[in-house]
């Protein structure tokens, strides 16, 4: 019982905001302002409790599987989560239907924390079904935006595309190895040509959710589409759990296939990284394009995978904490953006830095960050996985992806470029609502410090 | 002395101008910094004498923390001689380049930390013993110059500053490439970035080779190896006046500094395998850069093609590894760096003033504008080499050096390299003599004033280098030399 | 003496028509056109490919699904036949 109580506690914690939020909306109702503080605060509080660390060991027969590590990246979740009601506080004070969506956004943050411990194919089904329902629901929140419908439907057809592929990769599994237990299939596991199939068509659902090329295209519609703390949200969240589940599977459960895997996972990186950055590089839509430098970035965590070594799932745990602090930076000045002035186009940042200063930097920081720049933590995170990526030694290859350095650079630094030129008529000045002042800090703390100073990333190091 | 004091003062700099409230303070911090900078490269200098003078060798005032243990990344700072060398260079050219800019109007407090921070990345990427620390000063340096160009700039900045980023961002790439692949080469698995340890391995020579080439090829496009050289003149002229001092006279030594650090010393193999090649692109460069320079009519263009044709005197001097040519490229970095900057300065102050870098639209100014006039005289001078002045010891110093191989490859090749003086002088005498003497072009420059107490204060710490350098070779050449032959003895016995 | 030997038309004829004709400008012309030329090509290549590409996403959900099952074909194929 106690191991059920502690194992499992960042799953009751979000369970427990959740009720709350739904027990508040079936009674009186408060004012949205008081429900979001509320929120905020637990968010905080669960977060702060999750990442001192929990218990380990199955649970459930072993449909669960808790660890140190596990643990860790479930608090990112759920940091990720905090920061998202701090950074979009204004729309979500906006929005008539918040305790909808934050019951949409909380059902999906604790599918994700289940899908990050599930040691059983059927739990990680459900639960990536979990994780992935309420956001298309969520999606569609912008009621009156048409993009927004059309971003919705597009995920939830293409998710529903990407859970048949899964089934059907889970039963062939199944098949060939009569077992659903991680453990169980592992030992089974002797790389026949239905298991390859199998892992193909797992790898294919998961190369979706992370939005890897071939996999990728619904993103920039779904990204443009959605409201802005939607699309921030999904953008870190759910791309760090799959990542996190996805590195288990191909470390843990098919590591037999490693030799094969490696130089699946070779394509892909290239492919994925060409491609975000050939599609990145000429976006005039902010989140057009933040949705393809998105593409561009998976590409990097799945290159962390090469290396089967347990130090990548070090490297790609803390590179999804950067990417959480730098891209969650990036759409919180995006969404200000917007919400003031309703730009969306990038050349409309032109001369940001003159009106808005404090903006402009945050944003530079992020987007230096995201490029890879010291001596921000992005720098660090990116230098850990290309190592790992350069383990077995293909350094053609690396060398091919790592070009792709070069080239984000252009289009991140092009934006920052705009933002500190002159402008003839600069946008007016945003004053953003504290809790917003608050995240962005966070966040640019975050970039500036957990690079240089080691102790975040030798936390994760000591867990796993 | 504890060397994270010249990391600390520039961080700390930074943060003074960032936090600072007004534009006035903030240079005046940031002059303060780079001051304070200088002073204690200086003291750096004495203790380095001092202690080397008791009997120290190698790399002084070591210090080594850890950083990312798991992946074999440590914080290990030290100098030798050629780093002390180094950093006295990029302390001198930092203080002139705050003095010039004294009245930037645009952004002052952006520019000024855009300046500390390339200056910051510099010191970082000198006083680093470890190959992982080095790439993160050598990246730090990367958005300032970014920056600069595409903010500060003038002419086609934004293609300048986007072709120089993703030049040097793919150079970056080889780089890490290259230490990466050199970490993974340790003997049964004691990988480290740490060069003193990487220093004692016993890398196959195919390895040290390929790995070599990438390194090698990676920092001499920071130094403008040919034909990788074509972020040079492009970068440097569109950028602002202190931006150029700094590229040419900072960030170009990082690549030269690098050539010779993370690639000749620790891959002595792939040293004798490419020196010839290097030699012939060097000389190529030297050549090339040189008659391209005669054809330019823009004062900034001028000083840019001449300067990828004097990195190429760093280049062939590392390329032909011997002592004294090796001593030579260090001493041709330091020369280099300071008369480049100068040269820089100085147009810079003729720009302000005419408005105009076209050789064509001036002539005359040595009347109204005699002191500038005067600088002018003396970077020219040192640049063609003329004795009494830095660049004649280097060049003199790569071309003894030079001779000693006595393959009629390495002859010919130090020949021909000689020869370029005569095309310096033309292109030098020619652009001061149109600029400077005979009568005044254009009416309207007679009322035009000298040069200010900041421009004159700025020209002043790079002359005091320049002079100090020509007039006492001794000491630099005392302080790099040592440690120049510890490189080339490392190579074996196959080389003089 | 008086012409001091055509000292001066001789080094005029020699830098002017020589060197800066036959060496210093197709030199120049080389360092623009062919060496940094390529490096111009091979930016705005990549640009070019950019603006090209950026259409070919359609917008439609078929086309996605048809792109996802081919991906997953090539993948498959790749696995079974050559990894």
């Amino acid at each position: 019982m106690e191991a059920l109580l502690l194992s499992m506690k960042t799953e009751w914690m979000v369970t427990a905001i959740l009720l709350t939020v739904l027990l508040l909306r079936l009674g009186k109702g408060v004012a949205p302002s008081t429900l979001l503080s509320l929120v905020q605060l637990l968010l905080l509080v669960a977060t702060a409790l999750s990442v001192t660390g929990s218990g380990s060991g199955p649970l459930f027969g072993g449909m669960y599987q808790a660890g140190p590590l596990a643990g860790f990246q479930k608090s990112i979740l759920l940091f990720a989560a905090w920061m998202v009601t701090l950074l979009f506080a204004d729309w979500h004070r906006g929005s008539e239907q918040l305790p909808e969506y934050l019951i949409l956004m909380l059902s999906s943050l604790l599918g994700m924390c289940f899908m990050v411990s599930a040691g059983n194919l059927l739990m990680l089904y459900l639960s990536l079904e979990l994780a992935t329902i309420p956001m298309a629901a969520a999606a569609n929140l912008d009621l009156g935006r048409k993009r927004s419908s059309e971003g919705a439907m597009k995920l939830i057809l293409s998710s529903a595309f990407s859970s048949g592929v899964l089934l059907f990769g889970i039963s062939l599994v199944y098949g060939t190895t009569g077992s659903l237990d991680f453990a169980g299939i592992t030992a089974a596991i002797d790389g026949g040509g239905l298991q390859t199939l199998a892992f193909v068509f797992l790898f294919a659902a998961f190369a979706f959710k992370m939005s890897a090329v071939p996999f990728h295209l619904w993103t920039a519609d779904v990204y443009q589409g959605s409201p802005m703390p939607v699309t921030a949200y999904l953008s870190v969240t759910s791309k760090g759990a799959t990542a996190f589940v996805v590195v288990n599977l191909l470390h843990g459960m098919f590591a037999s296939m490693s030799d094969a895997w490696y130089r699946l996972l070779m394509v892909v990186v290239l492919a994925t990284l060409v491609i975000g950055n050939l599609f990145a590089l000429r976006q005039q839509d902010i989140k057009r394009f933040l949705a393809f430098s998105s593409i561009a970035q998976v590409g990097f965590i799945l290159m962390g995978m090469t290396g089967n070594r347990p130090l990548g799932v070090s490297a790609i745990t803390y590179f999804v904490l950067v990417y959480v602090f730098s891209n969650l930076a990036a759409f919180g000045v995006a969404a200000l953006v917007s919400a003031r002035t309703g730009a969306e186009d990038i050349p409309s940042y032109r001369g940001l830095a003159k009106s808005n200063p404090f903006l402009a930097w945050m944003m530079a920081l992020a987007l230096f960050s995201l490029a890879g720049i010291p001596p921000t933590a992005g720098f660090f995170a990116k230098m850990f996985l290309i190592v790992e990526g350069s383990w077995q030694g293909d350094y053609w290859f690396v060398v091919a992806a790592a070009i792709n350095i070069a080239v984000s650079l252009y289009y991140y630094m092009r934006i920052v470029r705009l933002m500190f030129s002159d402008a003839e008529r600069p946008m007016e000045a945003i004053v953003p609502a504290p809790s917003e002042r608050l995240g962005l800090l966070v966040c640019a703390a975050g970039i500036v410090l957990a690079g240089v100073l080691s102790w975040m990333y030798d936390h994760i190091s000591t867990l796993n | 002395m504890n060397l994270t004091i010249l990391l600390a003062i520039p961080v700390l700099t930074l943060l003074a101008v960032l936090l600072l409230p007004g534009a006035r303070q903030a240079r005046w911090a940031a002059l303060a910094g780079a001051a304070v900078q200088l002073a204690a490269s200086l003291v750096l200098l004495l203790r380095f004498r001092a202690a080397r003078a008791d009997g120290g060798k190698g790399f002084l005032f070591q210090m080594q923390h850890d950083w990312y243990p798991d992946w074999n990344i440590g914080f290990h700072l030290g100098v030798d001689g050629i780093s002390v060398a180094m950093i006295l260079l990029t302390t001198l050219v930092v203080v002139a380049g705050v003095l010039v800019s004294w009245e930037e109007a645009r952004m002052p407090k952006t520019f000024f930390a855009m300046l500390t921070l390339l200056g910051l990345g510099a010191y970082g990427f000198f006083v680093s013993l470890d190959l992982f620390a080095m790439f993160f000063f050598l990246e730090l340096a990367v958005v300032p110059k970014y920056l600069l160009i595409a903010l500060w700039g003038s002419g086609r900045k934004e293609y300048s500053a986007n072709k120089l980023a993703i030049m040097l961002m793919g150079a970056s790439v080889a780089i890490l490439m290259g230490i990466i692949a050199l970490m993974f080469s340790a003997p049964d698995g004691q990988w480290t970035f740490d060069m003193l340890r990487i220093v004692e391995w016993d890398v196959p020579a195919d390895t040290q080779v390929t790995i070599f080439g990438l390194i090698f090829i990676g920092f001499g496009v920071f130094t403008a190896l040919f034909p990788f050289h074509t972020w040079v003149p492009d970068g440097h002229s569109s950028a602002p006046t202190a931006g150029s001092m700094f590229l040419a006279g900072i960030s170009m030594k990082l690549g030269g500094y690098g050539c010779l650090r993370a690639a000749v010393w620790l891959l002595p193999e792939g040293a004798l395998a490419y020196g010839d090649a290097i030699v012939g692109l060097s000389v190529i460069a030297i050549l090339y850069g040189a008659f391209v320079t005669l054809m330019q009519t823009d004062l900034k263009y001028i000083n840019a093609y001449s300067s990828v044709s004097h990195c190429g005197f760093v280049l062939l001097g590392i390329g032909m590894l011997t002592k004294a040519a090796v001593a030579g490229a260090v001493l041709q970095m330091v020369s280099h760096g300071l008369m480049t900057a100068l040269f820089f300065a100085v147009i810079g102050m003729v720009y302000v003033r005419t408005h105009t870098r076209q050789v064509a639209e001036m002539g005359g100014l040595m009347k109204p504008m005699p002191f500038i006039a005067v600088l002018m005289f003396l970077a020219g001078l040192s640049s063609l080499g003329l004795p009494g002045l830095s660049g004649f010891v280097a060049e003199m110093s790569v071309f003894v050096g030079g001779w000693e191989r006595d393959t009629a490859f390495h002859r010919s090749a130090t020949v021909l390299a000689a020869m370029s003086i005569v095309v310096t002088a033309v292109y030098v005498l020619r652009a001061i003599g149109a600029t400077m003497m005979g009568p005044l072009r254009d009416q309207a420059h007679a009322a035009l004033t000298d040069a200010a107490w900041y421009e004159k204060a700025a020209a002043l710490v790079l002359t005091a280098g320049i002079l100090a350098m020509g007039l006492a070779p001794g000491w630099l050449n005392d302080l790099v030399g040592p440690d120049a032959a510890a490189i080339v003895t490392r190579l074996g016995t196959s080389t003089p | 003496m008086r012409d001091k030997f055509y000292f001066d038309e001789l080094y005029l004829f020699v830098t002017k028509e020589v060197i800066f004709r036959f060496i210093g400008a197709p030199a120049a012309w080389i360092d623009r056109k062919v060496v940094n030329g390529l490096v111009d090509l091979t930016g705005n290549t990549a640009l070019k490919v950019s603006d090209a590409v950026k259409g070919l996403q359609s917008g439609r959900v078929q086309q996605y699904a048809l792109f996802f099952l081919g991906g997953l074909i090539v993948l498959v194929l790749l696995m079974t036949y050559l990894f």
